[in-house]
């Protein structure tokens, strides 16, 4: 049994001209021990399906679909599934911490809060949290202030904020972008590491691939509110099926030694809601474009070992090998 | 030489040390030398001190020979400022939001008295439709903008002045990855079709060696390394990019134990790797070897001792 299933999400935004879809129709499935990224670009819907997940979006957003943690549906916002259930990591740590409360008191709160424990409880937990995420677990360190920290040291607090009741999912929106490329891969070995050690499962949300290639077991891409491919880390990234993963992946520099050319850029711009016309919304920047793409959406299908939502990929890889 | 920076230092009011601790560089006509570094380590305070935004307290800034800029001389010249521009890390922020995208264009043209009237109009949108926008959009508001096409406008504006160096502060960052390609690739054309010297600051060196020839790496302000960027990306000298590399690489970091340093050994000796004693006690002088390598480690990485990366 999955440890978190989503069926057909849908979010969307109320504004002056109606309600524009953000999310349009996210199933996952994410396992025990299985760490599964959404990788996309700003607008592509990755931050409100995360959102969406832990109840935190406003109340301007109509969500629909439907939940299950564990079987067992369940409806968010879910206070009780908060803490112990789901819980979340954000993406800039300074402005996830408050700035006036000392960095104990604030690891501890989500105990207080939700498991109940006496203060003194709490304040041991705290230091075995800081141990865990790699911080000095001593009372001075407890006493201090987020503006004395580094940015890797206050994201670790805000993960061991995250850690204090033992989720089973951790959510995490972009952990690492606001932080230097060394401490990034410090703190995602430590993510990688406690994932393993308490066997949870884990939503990487992020547009970075290399951060992707670190971590997950499962990559899903998303694009103007959809899921286009979904499958295997390795499957993904070494062979991708749909036209965005095989462009996103072409457009981006590496270090290698290969000799520099130009890059392969994607012309044009994701789309923004209210300019979705009907058609595949990847078409207009799309190098396999069809007639039947400008009409009509394409359903993600299963094919193989993964999920497309191409059918033009898809009858392309069967005949020639993907350009 | 274009522009040739010499033992440079920068001291902010009220700091404890300086955050430029003695910075020398050369870039020529035409040539793009990346900046890398963490965050702290001085790359933007190098940059927006070459625009005379930073207090200067040591060293100096020649241009084409003549000396600008020395901590006894403010930069006053205005044909300088003309020939070196700026893009910027957030291109939402370095628009005037209530000023159309014409306006902002012109606002250098302007300041420079360059042209007036039809003439700068017309510049403006030859520049437009240059970097890639209908020149239609000269009338439109930054909001309605995406930030590729607002980097786009921002990098126009920045080669209204026909400046002979810009200085692109992270300009990549904050775009989407699928825009940051098109980006880069504007750049490498304009810079080569206009012999345009760039001062390329990233802490990304994937996109360092796509674009650049020579990098120059940071490190708590000052250089710690330099060199041809494949020889920098593949054969680092200095410890500290060696972990750059290996970070950018994904691979997974070797754990050194922290240890406080006492403050006058090598900044870089707390994380170092390779350290012995002599590393707590003695700064280590920037050496060139062959090849125009330049390092600063007591003990850099040889051939023999190099990780695979």
């Amino acid at each position: 049994m999955p440890l978190l299933q989503v069926e057909n999400l849908q979010v969307s935004f109320r504004t002056h001209n109606g309600f524009l879809p953000v999310v349009r129709g996210v199933s996952l499935q994410l396992h025990e021990g299985e760490t599964l990224a959404v990788v996309g670009e700003s607008g592509s819907g990755k931050s409100v399906t995360s959102l969406a997940l832990m109840g935190l979006l406003p109340s301007k957003a109509r969500v629909d679909g439907s939940f299950y943690f564990q079987g067992e549906p369940f409806e968010p916002p879910q206070g009780k599934l908060r803490g112990h259930g789901l819980s979340m990591i954000f993406q800039n740590p300074m402005s996830s911490l408050n700035p006036v409360m000392t960095v104990g008191k604030q690891v501890a709160e989500p105990l207080l809060f939700h498991q109940k424990m006496t203060v003194r409880e709490a304040d041991k937990k705290v230091l075995e949290l800081f141990h865990e995420v790699g911080l000095p677990s001593t009372p001075a360190f407890s006493q201090r202030y987020p503006h004395q920290l580094s940015g890797g040291m206050r994201q670790r607090v805000v993960i061991a904020i995250a850690l204090a009741c033992a989720p089973s999912v951790l959510i995490a929106d972009e952990p690492t972008t606001a932080l230097d490329v060394t401490i990034q891969a410090q703190i995602l070995d430590l993510l990688k590491q406690l994932q393993s050690h308490r066997k949870m499962g884990m939503i990487m949300v992020t547009h970075d691939m290399s951060v992707v290639e670190t971590v997950a077991h499962r990559v899903a891409v998303m694009y103007a509110g959809q899921f286009v491919e979904v499958g295997s880390c390795g499957q993904v990234l070494q062979s991708p099926a749909h036209p965005y993963t095989r462009a996103l992946l072409a457009s981006r520099p590496t270090l290698t030694r290969e000799p520099v050319g130009v890059l392969k850029a994607i012309s044009g711009r994701p789309p923004s809601p209210s300019e979705l016309d009907g058609g595949c919304p990847f078409h207009p920047r799309c190098s396999l474009v069809e007639e039947s793409c400008r009409k009509e959406e394409p359903v993600l299908q299963e094919w193989e070992d993964r999920a497309v939502r191409c059918p033009i990929a898809k009858r392309g890889t069967t005949v020639a090998s993907p350009g | 030489m274009l522009l040739q920076v010499d033992d440079l230092r920068v001291r902010y009011d009220g700091a404890d040390e300086e955050t430029l601790k003695g910075v020398s560089l050369q870039i020529k006509a035409g040539e793009r030398l990346a900046l890398v570094g963490e965050s702290g380590s001085g790359k933007s305070t190098l940059a927006r001190a070459l625009l005379g935004l930073c207090p200067v307290v040591g060293g100096e800034v020649r241009f084409q020979g003549e000396l600008l800029l020395s901590a006894k001389q403010p930069l006053r010249n205005q044909g300088y400022r003309r020939a070196v521009q700026m893009i910027f890390q957030d291109p939402y922020n370095s628009l005037h939001p209530r000023l159309s995208v014409e306006k902002n264009l012109l606002e250098p043209l302007k300041i420079h008295q360059l042209y007036q009237g039809e003439k700068s109009v017309e510049k403006a949108r030859a520049l437009l439709a240059r970097v890639g926008l209908d020149p239609e959009a000269g009338s439109r508001y930054p909001h309605e903008f995406s930030g590729g096409q607002l980097q786009r406008i921002g990098i126009a504006r920045a080669l209204l002045t026909e400046p002979q160096i810009l200085l692109a502060d992270e300009p990549v960052s904050a775009l989407d990855v699928s825009v940051q390609a098109q980006v880069l690739n504007l750049l490498a054309e304009l810079s080569s079709e206009r012999r345009l010297a760039l001062l390329f600051i990233s802490h990304d060196l994937a996109v360092v060696r796509q674009l650049c020839g020579r990098v120059a790496v940071m490190y708590r302000g000052r250089l710690v390394e330099s060199g041809a960027v494949d020889d920098v990306c593949f054969e680092p000298a200095h410890p500290y990019t060696e972990t750059l590399v290996e970070a950018t690489l994904g691979h997974p970091l070797k754990k050194v134990a922290r240890k406080e340093s006492a403050g006058q050994g090598c900044p870089f000796v707390p994380r170092c790797r390779k350290r012995e004693e002599r590393c707590w006690q003695e700064l280590p002088p920037l050496l060139e070897n062959t090849a125009g390598r330049v390092c600063a480690c007591h003990f850099p990485i040889g051939t023999s001792d190099r990780q695979n990366v």
